[in-house]
């Protein structure tokens, strides 16, 4: 019995460290997505500075839901921190789907993935 | 660094699309069923903070702001193939959903960014690292994150000074004006490259076994190198 279970905590330790890892991952995110909102939002790339220059501005070919990284129509701060962070789970989720398309192998030296 | 639409030229907007698509082609054969299982998450996870990272503008010089790449630090840590999908997930979400460079110069971004930016870094670190020691390692990851970013930058440059007269200034102009500017977005980019790369392996010192390169790294984080 204390075996199993024995057996059953060394199996959720790698489980309980990846949720700790992506916590704290998303977490730093976090931290990025509201100092690009509240703090360092101005955006002036020397791209378009220079374009600016010339009188003419880049274009969008495509519609996008979220131009600039905000709600159009909403210029709340917090709402734009919001879609911030749910744009962070989305590219986490993306990410981690493409890495699994990618086939994961076992990891190399019978080293379990901590 | 994002370039927009109506920028590029139609020579250059297939080029750097056929030159994009062919190196993420390769990416893909390299590391297709062969991702060890511990970087998918790892992955997910550095390509959701560096594409947070990207949200920061800070000012540098000329009244013009700049936001840090990512690019160097993910392709020093997860290898040049996955690290150019990692940089390429965000550059594709960034285009469709944000408007954040354009779909037609999707593939100059991906060549600029995902291609050279991550991949010149890492063959930097390669190099260099090969001398052992720390100072090696600190020197090729700074120096490789530096290389990155400026010549991702100087690529953008000839790409838009080639595109002229659409983008009516020529690469006497192009060129310098965004190596300049990305020399100092370079210097603060090999910086956060080598807390990120620091922290991640001290954080993750298993990390060895995935990428052979780091294991000198770890030695030097105090970790233990299993031969």
């Amino acid at each position: 019995m204390s075996e199993l279970s024995a057996e059953g905590r060394n199996k959720s330790r790698p489980w309980r460290q990846l949720k700790s890892e992506v916590a704290l991952g998303v977490f730093v995110a976090a931290v990025f997505v509201a100092l690009g909102t509240f703090v360092f939002s101005e955006s002036l790339e020397t791209l378009d500075v220079k374009a600016e220059e010339l009188g003419f501005e880049g274009l969008n070919l495509l519609p996008s839901p979220f131009p600039e990284y905000a709600v159009p129509g909403l210029e709340d701060p917090f709402v734009t921190f919001l879609l911030g962070i749910a744009s962070v789970l989305l590219v986490l989720a993306v990410s981690f789907a493409v890495g699994k398309l990618l086939g994961a192998r076992q990891t190399s030296r019978g080293v379990p993935s901590a | 660094m994002h370039i927009p639409d109506g920028f590029l030229s139609l020579p250059i907007i297939s080029i750097t699309y056929a030159v994009a698509l062919g190196v993420l082609a390769l990416s893909f054969r390299k590391v297709k069923g062969n991702v060890d299982e511990q970087m998918i998450p790892l992955m997910a996870l550095l390509t959701a903070v560096f594409f947070s990272v990207q949200m920061m503008n800070y000012p540098i010089i000329g009244g013009t702001t700049a936001h840090l790449m990512g690019a160097p630090a993910l392709g020093i840590i997860l290898g040049p193939w996955l690290g150019s999908i990692s940089m390429t997930v965000i550059l594709v979400l960034q285009c469709f959903l944000f408007a954040d460079g354009g779909v037609t110069a999707l593939g100059a971004n991906i060549l600029n960014m995902a291609i050279i930016g991550v991949m010149v870094p890492y063959l930097f670190y390669s190099l260099v690292s090969r001398r052992g020691g720390k100072g090696a390692m600190l020197v090729g990851i700074f120096v490789g994150a530096f290389l990155g970013d400026v010549l991702g930058a100087v690529s953008a440059g000839i790409q838009l000074g080639l595109s002229a007269p659409i983008f009516q200034y020529g690469l006497a102009v192009s060129v310098p004006a965004m190596a300049i500017h990305h020399s100092v977005i370079g210097v603060a980019e090999g910086f956060v490259t080598l807390m990120v790369v620091y922290a991640v392996v001290k954080v993750k010192p298993t990390l060895q076994y995935s990428n052979k390169g780091l294991s000198n790294l770890l030695l030097s984080t105090g970790g233990v190198k299993n031969e």
